[in-house]
């Protein structure tokens, strides 16, 4: 009676060659089996390098073809075994929208990108417009430029354009690597959005190798946690979210809604598991409502400014202005989150900071001294800044070079230098990797070696740009404990981030920048208190100023993480 | 950021409207002067002739003083180095303990210079000129397996995304205290080396990246592929053929050669 699964996994093992003659093979995966029936949606989430993009990219065909590797098990889509078809067959059965949207667009149009899949199929010309049209409508992307270079797009519309292609080749299944990765909250919303229609209206299956629990808890019917190799929790996301929450070395981060509910049930069994801010439940019994106090930003003045700028603008050769008669002032020893859509500027403010970037009017201060004149390798002795992508930032051999790199240029004598490399390898749970090549890390480690190379030259201000991205959950607190450390001791930081849980948790100060522009700056609960303003910045409120706004709290404590607003809830219910 | 030299900016004019196959045959005979000329003169004639079919093309004057800038580090290797080596000739111009330096080793400096230049425009034509789909059409139409013609047009996609990621790495190691100034010649060249295994090694994943995107969209089926964009040769693509093919042989009986 039932209808035969979409996707049928049974005794999936993977195993990847050694990466040196020493080595034993990596068995990635061993023994996984599982169903997605039609029109269902499951997600594979598990630590970095546990083999969820492995998973999806062997269930898509195409590994271990082309990536290397050896499989045994049995895998059929659609009916038809993935492993048999010839490469390409299944592009009209089976779409694929991969982790890298930037690596997989490569036509110099958005329609000749669209164009290019249909033309391997074999699609009459005549009928391509009409597919295109088709695509971009259903990713919401149809006000867009069909001549458009696909690079110039922002990081959203990539990954809704990647994704574009490929519905244009019509799939019943399709298969996404990370795709929420590197996405503003905005074109987060904007992609769950646009999947969930697809599932109604397409019946599409979908199968997703994805770390980020709120996309997941979204979207999600079905979830399958992989560690150590295996399958070690299936079911529903609430069945798999509680398994998660006592097994921290699954390495999976839990929704902010459903930590707190978790917390709330510890004290009354019958509060119900949410997994979404609009899943809570209002309480029972309403108490009269204690009033709470609003911490507000306390300008620091008697402390000089660490970061300074005056009046900064900033124009690349081609395009618009990147800053816009930009000031700003953090004094010593603040942590400022530094948040704003793809492409507001964030990454310019980086570069200029140290020196990388020359301001075409205004000036940059550290330390109250002007950096112009200064090079930008005498800078790093006073501003370690760590950019977005660890693989432009990874060039020596072994973990233990690359870390070393930076505080041996800044002239460390041997006995600190070795204490500030095995510090920070510590730091950033790098020490079982020291001699290793960085470029056989997942993405995740890759990323930890990057952080731990502007860790170990200790500097007084340090600026990390989106270092979350990829990070699985027990590196994201490993970087979290050493910037909590690195303030304490009295480190500025500047934390450019999407991520508003992170940012609500550790900053003490919220900048958003829009267009080049500071458009809101202030302490957590003054800036994501302005709704419209994080709408138009392509933000959102940190979960517990969600709930707060959901209940009509008056304020909240100074403390936005989910423990926070669950302490809150329960001054005031009870 | 830099300016996208070497690679297709939209423009409107004869030159960009021309049939991709056209552009490849006048690239092709150019290639071919370049390499039989010897004359200076003949090859500055060629050069200067490049750029009168570019400038009146509509290609933008920015884009070839871009092209111009890449180019000049190799030129200036050549004229300093070429004379060093070739010391024929009977006009010496001066004596540096075992090396020569005669009017001839200089002429021939500026005959090998003015060749590649005059080689990197002519072919640079049909590439700033052409969007890849229509350059990868028109080499496969002209006979060359659509898979030859596609990498032509992926390696010219990425030769950008190469040259930006050699300048973020090296931002990177600027960032951690690695100062270019200070370093003498050595060391610059020593820290080169483990650039160059990075952006191997990121080329390696986006090319890893870039098979499993193609083979998800069905490249390498048997089945015959279609074109949204048609290209056709017009009269005037048969005009410039024309045009192409007489100034070729003029130039050929011309005292091209000595």
């Amino acid at each position: 009676m039932s209808a035969p699964p979409s996707v049928h996994v049974a005794g999936l093992t993977f195993t990847f060659p050694a990466w040196a003659a020493h080595q034993p093979p990596r068995l990635v995966l061993r023994d996984v089996s599982f169903d997605v029936l039609a029109g269902g949606c499951l997600a594979v989430t598990g630590a970095a390098g546990s083999g969820k993009s492995t998973l999806c990219m062997a269930v898509a065909g195409l590994a271990p073809r082309l990536t290397g590797g050896y499989l045994a098990g049995t895998i059929v889509v659609a009916g038809r075994d993935v492993q048999v078809e010839p490469p390409g067959a299944l592009a009209g059965t089976l779409g694929v929208a991969l982790a890298d949207p930037a690596g997989q667009l490569f036509n110099p149009t958005v329609a000749d990108e669209i164009a290019w899949g249909l033309e391997n199929l074999g699609v009459p010309p005549a009928r391509m417009d009409d597919r295109i049209r088709g695509a971009l409508a259903m990713v919401g992307l149809d006000q867009i430029a069909w001549d458009q270079p696909p690079q110039t797009l922002s990081g959203g519309q990539q990954k809704r354009l990647a994704l574009a292609v490929a519905l244009a080749l019509e799939p019943s299944v399709l298969i996404l690597d990370q795709p929420s990765g590197g996405l503003s909250p905005l074109g987060r919303a904007e992609l769950i959005a646009v999947l969930r229609q697809l599932r109604q209206q397409r019946k599409l299956t979908l199968l997703m190798a994805e770390s980020d629990p709120e996309f997941i808890s979204r979207l999600a019917d079905q979830i399958i946690v992989i560690h150590d190799g295996h399958i070690a929790c299936q079911g529903t996301p609430a069945e798999v979210y509680l398994e998660a929450a006592i097994h921290p070395e699954y390495g999976i981060a839990l929704p902010p809604a459903f930590a707190f509910s978790q917390i709330l049930r510890q004290r009354d069994p019958a509060f119900s598991l949410a997994l979404t801010v609009d899943a809570i439940d209002r309480p029972a019994s309403k108490r009269q409502r204690k009033p709470l106090e609003v911490a507000s930003l306390v300008a620091d003045i008697a402390r000089p400014a660490a970061i300074q700028l005056d009046d900064v603008s900033i124009r690349y050769k081609t395009g618009p202005e990147a800053l816009r008669r930009l000031s700003l002032a953090i004094p010593s020893g603040q942590f400022v989150a530094l948040a704003g859509e793809n492409g507001s500027g964030k990454t310019t403010l980086a570069r200029c900071l140290i020196g990388l970037i020359k301001p075409t009017a205004g000036r940059v201060l550290l330390d109250g001294a002007d950096i112009a004149g200064q090079s930008v390798g005498a800078l790093a002795r006073l501003i370690g800044v760590a950019f977005q992508n660890p693989e432009t930032q990874i060039f020596n051999p072994t973990v233990i070079e690359e870390v070393t790199f930076g505080p041996r240029n800044l002239g460390q004598s041997d006995d600190s230098l070795a204490a500030s490399v095995n510090e920070s390898l510590t730091s950033f749970g790098l020490e079982a990797w020291r001699d290793v090549p960085p470029a056989i890390l997942s993405l995740s480690a890759r990323r930890m070696v990057a952080l731990a190379g502007i860790a170990a030259m200790r500097t007084p201000i340090i600026v990390l740009d989106e270092p979350t991205v990829g990070l699985d959950d027990n590196d994201l607190r490993r970087l979290m404990a050493w910037l909590v450390d690195r303030h304490r001791a009295g480190a500025t930081v500047l934390l450019i981030t999407h991520d508003m849980e992170l940012a609500a948790h550790l900053a003490e100060r919220i900048v958003i920048l829009k267009r080049g522009q500071i458009v809101a700056d202030g302490s957590p609960q003054q800036v994501f208190n302005q709704n419209a303003l994080l709408q138009e910045a392509g933000l959102e409120a940190p979960f517990a100023i969600q709930l707060a706004q959901r209940f009509n709290w008056p304020a909240l404590s100074a403390d936005l993480t989910p423990f926070g607003a669950a302490r809150v809830w329960m001054g005031t219910s009870s | 950021m830099t300016a996208a030299i070497g690679q297709f900016a939209p423009g409107d004019s004869w030159l960009y409207r021309l049939d991709p196959r056209v552009k490849l045959l006048h690239a092709f005979l150019g290639i071919v002067l370049c390499l039989i000329a010897s004359r200076v003169e003949a090859l500055a004639i060629l050069l200067v002739v490049t750029h009168i079919i570019l400038f009146v093309g509509g290609v933008s004057p920015l884009r070839i003083v871009a092209a111009w800038g890449r180019l000049a580090v190799l030129l200036i290797i050549i004229l300093i180095i070429q004379p060093l080596f070739s010391s024929g000739g009977s006009v010496v111009l001066a004596r540096i303990g075992p090396i020569t330096i005669t009017a001839d080793g200089i002429l021939a400096g500026l005959r090998i210079a003015l060749r590649v230049a005059s080689a990197a425009f002519i072919a640079l034509t049909p590439i700033l000129t052409t969007p890849i789909p229509a350059l990868v059409r028109g080499l496969e139409k002209i006979g060359l397996p659509y898979t030859w013609g596609m990498t032509v047009g992926l390696a010219l996609r990425y030769l950008e995304t190469l040259t930006e990621l050699y300048q973020t790495i090296n931002e990177a190691q600027q960032a951690r205290g690695w100062d270019t100034a200070s370093r003498n010649i050595v060391q610059r060249v020593r820290a080169a080396i483990p650039t160059l295994i990075a952006i191997i090694i990121a080329s390696l994943r986006l090319s890893d990246s870039l098979a499993l995107g193609m083979a998800a969209r069905g490249f390498g089926l048997s089945r015959p592929r279609t074109h949204r964009m048609g290209i056709a040769m017009r009269a005037a693509d048969w005009i410039a053929i024309g045009v192409v093919t007489i100034a070729f042989v003029a130039a050929l009986f011309s005292r091209v050669n000595p």
